[in-house]
């Protein structure tokens, strides 16, 4: 039903998918902001702005059952860039949505510029079964092969 | 008619759902312009929004807001999309 406009593994650079047992809600959120702080797609303090975020406006960045898209402020020293953190256990965030298996990041430059990500993210997710069949996969490669999978 | 769709920062979640809302409310034939925007902007004295679309968890920090509005639990469900929102504007 959907038709992706761009393939997303475009947005995951390399080292910015990673299969996880984080401790809480939070824990796994700054494991995905770090992965792009360690990629330099994000500046170094934005696990610290994601989990403020998160701590004074609630878990609303939990989008959909068991997913979590969650970003920081916009920064012109980072770029458009996404990573996600696959949790193998089920985490609390206090949102409808527990409980969240899949962490999401992503980071701008700007309000604009990663847009286009966010399409191709919401376009992968608008489909149903793209949950689960990340839920399946137990390596990096297969998560590629999924993301592959959703190209138009 | 004017929709805003609202989170923290205004640029993740509330993006997000104005796409989304954007597919549904042209598969329903009704012309409206959606931004996307963070709370306190939502909440301006100056903003002529009809509906304010979020998600649950940001329902309560919206309190006291002209608009009416929506929470949406799943972000990605079309059909919950279209149900809430054929539900207000038809």
């Amino acid at each position: 039903m959907t038709v992706a406009s761009a393939n997303l593994n475009e947005f995951f650079a390399e080292g910015c998918i990673e299969f996880s047992k984080p401790r809480s809600f939070i824990e796994a959120a700054r494991q995905a902001a770090q992965l792009l702080s360690s990629e330099g797609f994000a500046v170094d303090q934005y696990a610290d702005q994601i989990e403020e975020i998160i701590l004074s406006k609630g878990p609303y960045m939990v989008v959909a059952p068991q997913v979590a898209i969650v970003h920081g402020r916009p920064d012109v020293d980072s770029k458009t860039g996404a990573a996600l953190v696959l949790c193998e256990n089920e985490l609390i965030s206090g949102s409808a949505n527990d409980p969240v298996r899949l962490v999401f990041a992503i980071s701008s430059a700007n309000n604009d510029d990663h847009i286009e990500m966010l399409k191709t993210i919401s376009g992968f997710l608008v489909n149903e079964d793209s949950v689960g069949n990340l839920l399946d996969c137990s390596t990096v490669s297969e998560v590629r092969d999924i993301f592959s999978d959703n190209l138009s | 008619m004017k929709l805003l769709a609202v989170c923290g920062m205004g640029i993740g979640t509330s993006v997000l759902l104005k796409m989304n809302a954007e597919r549904v409310l042209d598969q329903l034939d009704i012309e409206a312009d959606i931004d996307a925007t963070d709370i306190a902007a939502a909440l301006s004295p100056d903003s002529t929004a009809q509906i304010v679309l979020c998600t649950p968890e940001l329902k309560d920090q919206l309190k006291g807001i002209r608009a009416e509005v929506i929470a949406v639990e799943n972000v990605f469900d079309l059909a919950e999309l279209t149900e809430k929102l054929e539900k207000s504007l038809l």
